[in-house]
C-alpha cells in the first residue's frame, strides 16, 4: 500500500513540475505577434476598389479575375461574390485556418448591390 | 551495502519510473484543442464603418439615377444589416435625405433603422433667418417625410432626435445625406455620423 502513495506522490509531483515548466515556457518564448490578416485582406478590397477594379470583376461576379488581382502573396485567397438575391458564385478555401474580410459594393453604374469576401488561408 | 552491513535493495525508482510513466501518459492523453473561430478584435468596425458610409453614398447616387434615392437607401440599410448579422454586428442607422425638384420645394425624408421609433425635429433655417419646423415620429424600420416651401438657396437643416442634434449645411438643388451609423459587436461600438 505503501508503494501505492508513493507512485500517487510522484505523479503529483511530476505533474507539477511539468505544468510549471510549460507555463513558464509559454510566457517567455514570446511569440511574434502575426499581421492582421483580416485587416489586410480589406485593406486589398479596398486598394482595388480605390484602382476601379473591384467593382468591374464584382458586377460580372467573375471571382477568379478578382481573385487573381487581389496583391496578397503570403497567404492563399480565394474570393467569393454573392449578389442580393443570395446566390454566391467561388471557392471558399478547404483549411481549418481561415480570415475573412466582407467588402459591400452597392453598385456600379445601377444599383445592384453585392458583398465580396475575400478569404485567407495560411501557405 | 548499508552502514548495518545488509544488502542496500533498491525499491525507489521502480516508483519514480511508474509515476513518470503516468505523468507522460497523462499529458499525451489531453485532447489536442480545437481550432476554434475567433470573432473579429474591434478593429474591423472601423473599415468596416468606412466601406458602408461610402458606400451609403453610393447607393444614393445610384439611386437618384434611377429616380427613387429614398427607397434604394432603405434596400441598401437593410441588405448592410442582414450581411453584417453574418459577422454577428448589429447596425443602428438613421438617416436624412432631402430631395429639390428644381424649384424652392424640397422634400426631406427619415430613415429609422435605430432600435425603436424615434420622433425627430427638422427644423430649416433659410437664408433670410426664417424658420420652419417639422416634427416626425417615424416607426422602426420604416421612414417618413416632410416637405418644406420657399427654401433658399442655402439652408441650414437642424436635426434633432434622441438627444442627438446636428446642423447640416445644404444645398437646395442637391440631393443631400445626413446618417448616423452605430455598429455593435458585443462591448465594441463604432458610431459616427456623417453627411454627404
Amino acid at each position: 500500500m505503501r508503494g501505492f502513495w508513493y507512485i500517487i506522490e510522484s505523479v503529483l509531483a511530476a505533474v507539477i513540475v511539468i505544468s510549471f515548466l510549460m507555463v513558464i515556457s509559454a510566457k517567455y518564448t514570446g511569440s511574434v505577434q502575426p499581421d492582421n490578416p483580416a485587416q489586410n485582406a480589406f485593406l486589398a478590397l479596398e486598394a482595388l476598389d480605390h484602382r476601379d477594379s473591384l467593382r468591374n470583376y464584382t458586377v460580372a461576379m467573375d471571382y477568379e479575375g478578382l481573385n487573381s488581382q487581389v496583391p496578397i502573396y503570403n497567404y492563399n485567397h480565394t474570393i467569393q461574390i454573392c449578389n442580393y438575391g443570395g446566390t454566391c458564385k467561388g471557392v471558399r478555401p478547404n483549411s481549418t485556418t481561415v480570415w475573412t474580410a466582407s467588402y459591400l459594393v452597392a453598385g456600379k453604374d445601377e444599383y445592384r448591390p453585392y458583398i465580396v469576401r475575400l478569404y485567407l488561408s495560411p501557405l | 551495502m548499508n552502514m548495518k552491513g545488509e544488502r542496500f535493495r533498491m525499491k525507489g525508482q521502480i516508483f519514480l519510473i511508474a509515476g513518470f510513466l503516468l505523468a507522460v501518459m497523462f499529458f499525451a492523453g489531453l485532447p489536442k484543442p480545437d481550432v476554434m473561430a475567433q470573432t473579429p478584435t474591434t478593429e474591423d468596425l472601423e473599415y468596416i464603418y468606412e466601406n458602408i458610409e461610402h458606400e451609403l453614398c453610393r447607393a444614393l447616387t445610384l439611386g437618384m439615377n434611377e429616380s427613387a434615392p429614398v427607397d434604394t437607401l432603405k434596400n441598401f440599410t437593410s441588405f448592410t444589416s442582414d450581411m453584417l448579422e453574418t459577422r454577428y454586428i448589429s447596425l443602428n442607422a438613421l438617416w436624412v435625405v432631402s430631395e429639390g425638384n428644381k424649384s424652392t420645394i424640397i422634400n426631406v425624408s427619415v430613415g429609422n433603422f435605430l432600435d425603436s421609433s424615434v420622433n425627430i425635429t427638422l427644423n430649416l433655417t433659410r437664408n433670410g433667418g426664417t424658420q420652419t419646423i417639422e416634427y416626425l415620429d417615424v416607426s422602426k424600420s420604416s421612414e417618413g417625410s416632410a416637405e418644406f416651401h420657399s427654401v433658399t438657396e442655402d439652408y441650414n437643416l437642424t436635426i434633432i432626435y434622441n438627444d442627438e442634434s446636428y446642423i447640416a449645411e445644404w444645398k437646395r438643388d442637391k440631393l443631400n445625406l445626413y446618417c448616423l451609423l452605430n455598429l455593435t459587436r458585443g462591448e465594441n461600438i463604432k458610431k459616427e455620423e456623417f453627411s454627404y
